[in-house]
């Protein structure tokens, strides 16, 4: 549903992204992988309109909309959960679900205030809460409602596990779990690649601000060689 | 207390209005020893940081460094007395070469007034301070370069260098791995265990791999609470920390 083609990206006079070709099919996972500085961050923000690229095209379902500010991109029906969360400090946990409530793309109502509450139960006994009184845990997990809340058909992830202690961790990528087999297609960063590999169904792996590596999650598992060589793991 | 600790924490406790962020927390840190601080998000980790970096004051409780009761010295007397700490987010100056990051961290330990007439840049105690802070944390290298272009793990081995450069005994370092891929935790890694011979090293870290490679003793923290103190197998084995923090799949 979504491709990118031969895309280009500067920040000022650093060429960041260099061609990049990449594609998420409808209700399929992508895990993207990649040392830091690779471009991951860099590829998602040119996706989404927070950043214009240089060149090259975004399209989604045919369509082509590169540039799209990221507004119009969540019209689309793309829910994007970025690095560093960016939930609302001074509203409530209610008010930040509610003000992003949305039917899909399609009219449906798939995911609902109630259905986010019965997802993360730790979100329903914080509804009062403002967004700054939450533990990290608790805003990523906001963070998380708040994009199924606009009913996604394509949910991007970008480091959701970062700073989490393990027990948290481990709820989110439950929860990963469970938006994948709605059928939602997502495209997941994370430094745990063997959770990333385990939840996905296609791997792309990043090099220097280039695709230098696609295929099956579960082939690039079996290639230790290539991990050690792509992610020095 | 602990006679051997350099610096020794006894029933430590801060309170927000009416949360109790820090609750009657004790423990010691020692030359020699990575003790590392793991517990939930928002358990009172950094507030315990900010209490022994004195940031933040304590409501109760006592830090003794040296056996010398400091909780009343404020930061900047607590830093100059070998207390140094590191911070979860990154606080370099971006458009500052890296030895002039470190050479500031140096100066702002440097108990002589500077003299107004001799340029911070020959300076001779904070440049052979921040040559040695890099040379410790392995970016001698990278002196030259602005701090803004080094890659993420480069800016976070940069904070500790700017700590190295105070000159401190006991290090508190927030999540320096914070963000890291894997060589760049490697590297660090190898840094902190170079660290522990000649310092005493308090570690709030998440990742669990690196904090079962690292550390010599581990509290864990619950709701401000210390709910366990041990060696990594223990900790590992004990069913209120997997209940609590760890789960199953460490």
């Amino acid at each position: 549903m979504l491709v990118v083609r031969d895309l280009n990206t500067y920040y000022g006079n650093s060429h960041i992204l260099r061609g990049v070709h990449a594609g998420i099919p409808a209700a399929t996972s992508v895990g993207l992988l990649g040392r830091n500085g690779m471009g991951k961050t860099t590829l998602i923000r040119s996706m989404m309109g927070y950043v214009r690229p240089a060149s090259g095209e975004v399209q989604v379902d045919g369509r082509t909309v590169t540039g799209w500010p990221p507004e119009k991109m969540a019209r689309l029906g793309i829910g994007y959960v970025p690095e560093g969360r960016g939930i609302f400090p001074n509203l409530s946990v209610r008010e930040n679900l509610v003000m992003s409530e949305r039917a899909g793309i399609d009219g449906h109502r798939a995911w609902t205030f109630d259905r986010v509450m019965a997802t993360f139960p730790r979100l329903a006994e914080r509804l009062s809460h403002g967004g700054q009184q939450l533990s990290g845990g608790e805003q990523q997990m906001l963070s998380i409602g708040r994009a199924l809340m606009t009913n996604p058909r394509l949910l991007i992830l970008d480091e959701a596990t970062e700073g989490l202690a393990p027990l948290i961790v481990a709820e989110i990528w439950r929860v990963i779990g469970e938006i994948r087999a709605t059928g939602i297609a997502t495209l997941i960063v994370d430094r745990d690649y063997r959770k990333v590999l385990a939840h996905t169904d296609l791997a792309m792996v990043m090099e220097k601000g280039q695709i230098v590596r696609h295929g099956a999650s579960a082939d690039l598992l079996a290639e230790p060689q290539a991990l050690e060589e792509l992610l020095g793991v | 207390m602990n006679a051997t600790a350099l610096l020794s924490v006894q029933g430590l406790t801060r309170r927000f209005g009416g949360l109790t962020a820090v609750n009657a927390v004790t423990l010691d840190l020692h030359v020699g020893e990575v003790h590392a601080v793991i517990g939930t998000n928002g358990a009172g980790k950094s507030t315990l940081i900010n209490m022994l970096s004195g940031e933040i004051d304590a409501s109760e409780g006592r830090i003794t460094l040296d056996g010398i009761d400091v909780t009343q010295r404020a930061q900047w007397r607590r830093a100059r007395a070998g207390v140094g700490r590191s911070y979860q987010r990154t606080t370099i100056f971006p458009e500052f070469s890296v030895h002039e990051n470190c050479r500031l961290a140096a100066q702002a330990a440097t108990a002589r007034p500077w003299t107004v007439w001799q340029s911070s840049q020959r300076c001779a105690a904070s440049n052979a301070a921040a040559d040695a802070a890099l040379e410790a944390a392995g970016l001698s290298n990278e002196a030259r370069r602005v701090a803004g272009t080094l890659s993420h793990g480069a800016q976070r081995q940069l904070e500790v260098a700017m700590c190295l450069a105070t000159k401190p005994r006991v290090l508190l370092l927030d999540e320096p791995l914070a963000g890291m891929g894997a060589e760049e935790t490697d590297r660090m890694l190898t840094l902190l265990a170079r660290l522990k011979s000649t310092h005493a090293i308090l570690l709030v870290e998440h990742d669990m791999d690196a904090v079962f490679r690292i550390a010599d003793r581990i509290t864990v923290m619950v709701n401000g609470t210390v709910i366990a103190t041990g060696d990594p197998a223990s900790i590992r084995e004990n069913p209120e920390v997997r209940t609590a923090y760890l789960g199953e799949d460490h």
